[in-house]
């Protein structure tokens, strides 16, 4: 009876510790890092627009209404309409998801590639390290947007290839970083162990190095968000990324340079998409380094 | 440090034949031929008359197995050549000249600028941890940090128009015959890309300093009574500065790649926005020459950035 009752009391009791546990840890993190919350907070608005688009906007970011170009903003086009007569608004708030599309499935793939190979790499060392590291001076030695640039012009239009030719640029130095990582932790006696009870290579690397390189892999991929963020739009305004008719902020900059900028009169448009989008950008390079507080001891400083 | 220099530079080539020939692979992968691109029939079906287009090929060299053309246009490489333009028939080498000075300026002038804003304020930043001070240079940084090159210049060209009515005068004029005309087109370019770097240096020497700050030699400075300035100046900066000028040389990329947006944004006539025209004409030749152009600055600038570490930690230079 005692026990029966002692099973039913438990879990009433365990939730609210989690809960306050939860909630205190994320009052001392919003205490002791502001800028990490503003980070934080600015990360997650953006991210909430780029899911829940179509609830933000009255407008198909990509119809055209030709009757309504280049106006100011009113109550219908809260940011006015371009020179297609499309609503700006929309067209930001779509451009926050094209944005977060293209940059986390460019770090994704770019990063875990460079995070495999980091690995395997560090871990095998000798001629394998040794190929793998000159591949990536010579990949570091072409600028990451230059390069990117040249995969463009080979590739052609696409938000594919633009994901692709972002990723590429960000295999190089998450390789670096983890094979360095990865050459300390190797060191360890817990290595050693696993290779005495006869694990195999696979089985070391995934399971006993992996989780303790896991730390600054999450920091370069988050500051990589940010980078990648950053070289999409620099892409797109230089007319090689996120083809049209996308809304992409990168491009809707350059159609400002093109026509907003001589007139002296026009809309909004200038201003906002560009304003917002250097914000999101800052608020990844804040929210940085917080992951890197949760996994394991923080990296030297 | 002879034999360092030597070693280093050996260590060069490869890297440098290894870019090459990427970038001339990438410029190999174009869906297509780029004979039937530039006749403007990407689909190689109808249109051009094969008796043209195997002329064409001909004269371009591209009839020839791949190993052939690379080793053609590498051999050119170290003598200056770096192949014809398909755009106009004429050396790329003869404009990366002409243009070469103009991004070089431009460069130049940056890092000079991000160095003078931002190790006074990583420093101040570092030796006011905590305080407002500290807080807001950090946030200063992290703007510019994220602020992407082509919003900010614009933001100033529109500044500059809407507020004085006045803009960068078009075009380039060389600084010793016009040097007035020359820092009007260059100074804001210049301020944005130097703006990033900024950034990155003030981080950097904010986070080594307060790692310096704590060493028992800075203690022991204090200790024997040496003015704070010549403790900072003399033993927390100097030790302070090989990581700052690590993560510069890394960054290096990132200056260029801002030098060709900017020569975009305020439409200078440098190597970047060569690159970016052959880029929309679909110069192949060009934008692969040009692209290792680009690779050679930024090794030849990771090689002296070695050369200061063994300046300022002869450590490093013997081992």
């Amino acid at each position: 009876m005692s026990m029966q009752a002692q099973q039913v009391v438990l879990p009433q009791i365990a939730p609210p510790t989690r809960l306050r546990r939860y909630r205190k840890n994320f009052t001392r993190f919003v205490t002791k890092n502001p800028l990490g919350a503003i980070g934080l907070f600015m990360v997650m608005v953006v991210i909430i627009m780029g899911i829940f688009v179509p609830v933000f906007q009255r407008y198909d970011p990509i119809d055209q209404d030709y009757l309504q170009r280049l106006n100011g903003p009113s109550v219908t086009h809260f940011f006015g309409t371009d020179e297609f007569g499309r609503d700006l608004w929309a067209r930001i708030v779509g451009g926050a998801r094209i944005s977060l599309l293209v940059s986390f499935s460019s770090v994704a793939i770019g990063s875990v590639l460079g995070f495999i190979l980091g690995i395997i790499s560090g871990y095998f060392g000798g001629i394998v390290d040794n190929i793998f590291q000159r591949l990536v001076e010579v990949k570091l030695a072409i600028p990451g947007i230059l390069l990117a640039l040249a995969l463009m012009t080979a590739f052609g239009a696409g938000v594919d290839k633009v994901i692709l030719a972002i990723a590429i640029s960000f295999v190089g130095r998450a390789l670096r970083v983890i094979r360095g990582s990865v050459l300390s932790v190797k060191e360890n006696v817990y290595i050693e162990a696993a290779r005495a009870i006869g694990a195999s290579h696979a089985r070391i690397m995934f399971r006993h190095i992996l989780p303790n390189v896991m730390a600054p892999f999450l920091i370069i991929a988050s500051s990589a968000l940010g980078g990648a963020i950053l070289q999409e739009s620099t892409l797109s305004f230089l007319g090689l990324g996120v083809p049209p008719p996308f809304p992409s902020w990168g491009r809707m900059t350059h159609a400002l340079q093109l026509r907003g900028l001589v007139r002296a009169d026009g809309p909004l448009d200038g201003h906002l998409p560009r304003h917002r989008h250097h914000l999101a950008g800052a608020w990844l390079q804040l929210l940085r380094r917080c992951p890197a507080g949760h996994l394991g001891p923080p990296p030297a400083r | 440090m002879q034999g360092f220099i030597v070693r280093r530079l050996a260590s060069m080539i490869p890297t440098l034949i290894g870019a090459s020939l990427l970038v001339f692979l990438i410029m190999r992968v174009v869906p297509g031929d780029i004979v039937y691109a530039l006749l403007g029939d990407e689909e190689g079906g109808s249109g051009a008359d094969p008796a043209t287009i195997a002329k064409m090929r001909k004269e371009l060299g591209t009839d020839r197995p791949l190993p052939v053309q690379y080793l053609t246009w590498i051999a050119g490489v170290p003598r200056g050549d770096l192949g014809d333009s398909l755009w106009n028939r004429l050396p790329v080498s003869d404009e990366v000249a002409t243009r070469f000075p103009i991004t070089g300026q431009l460069g130049l002038m940056a890092a000079f600028f991000g160095f003078l804003f931002g190790l006074p304020l990583g420093i101040v930043s570092a030796l006011k941890r905590g305080t407002w001070i500290d807080m807001m240079a950090r946030v200063t940084s992290v703007f510019f940090l994220a602020a992407p090159t082509f919003w900010l210049g614009l933001m100033i060209i529109m500044f500059l128009q809407r507020a004085f009515n006045w803009m960068p005068p078009l075009g380039y004029n060389l600084l010793w015959v016009h040097p007035g005309t020359n820092l009007a087109q260059l100074i804001f370019p210049a301020l944005v890309i130097a703006s990033h770097l900024m950034a990155i240096v003030a981080r950097m020497t904010r986070s080594t300093m307060l790692e310096v700050l704590r060493e028992d030699y800075v203690r022991t400075a204090r200790a024997k009574g040496l003015a704070e300035t010549t403790v900072i100046i003399r033993h927390v900066m100097k030790n302070s500065m090989i990581p700052v000028i690590t993560i510069v040389a890394l960054s290096v990329g990132s200056l260029l790649a801002g030098a060709v947006v900017m020569e975009r944004v305020f439409t200078i006539p440098g190597m970047g926005l060569y690159l970016l025209e052959s880029i929309t004409v679909r110069d192949y030749t060009a934008v692969q020459a040009l692209v290792l152009v680009f690779a050679l600055i930024f090794v030849v600038i990771n090689f002296l950035t070695d050369l200061t570490y063994g300046w300022l930690d002869p450590r490093i230079s013997r081992n």
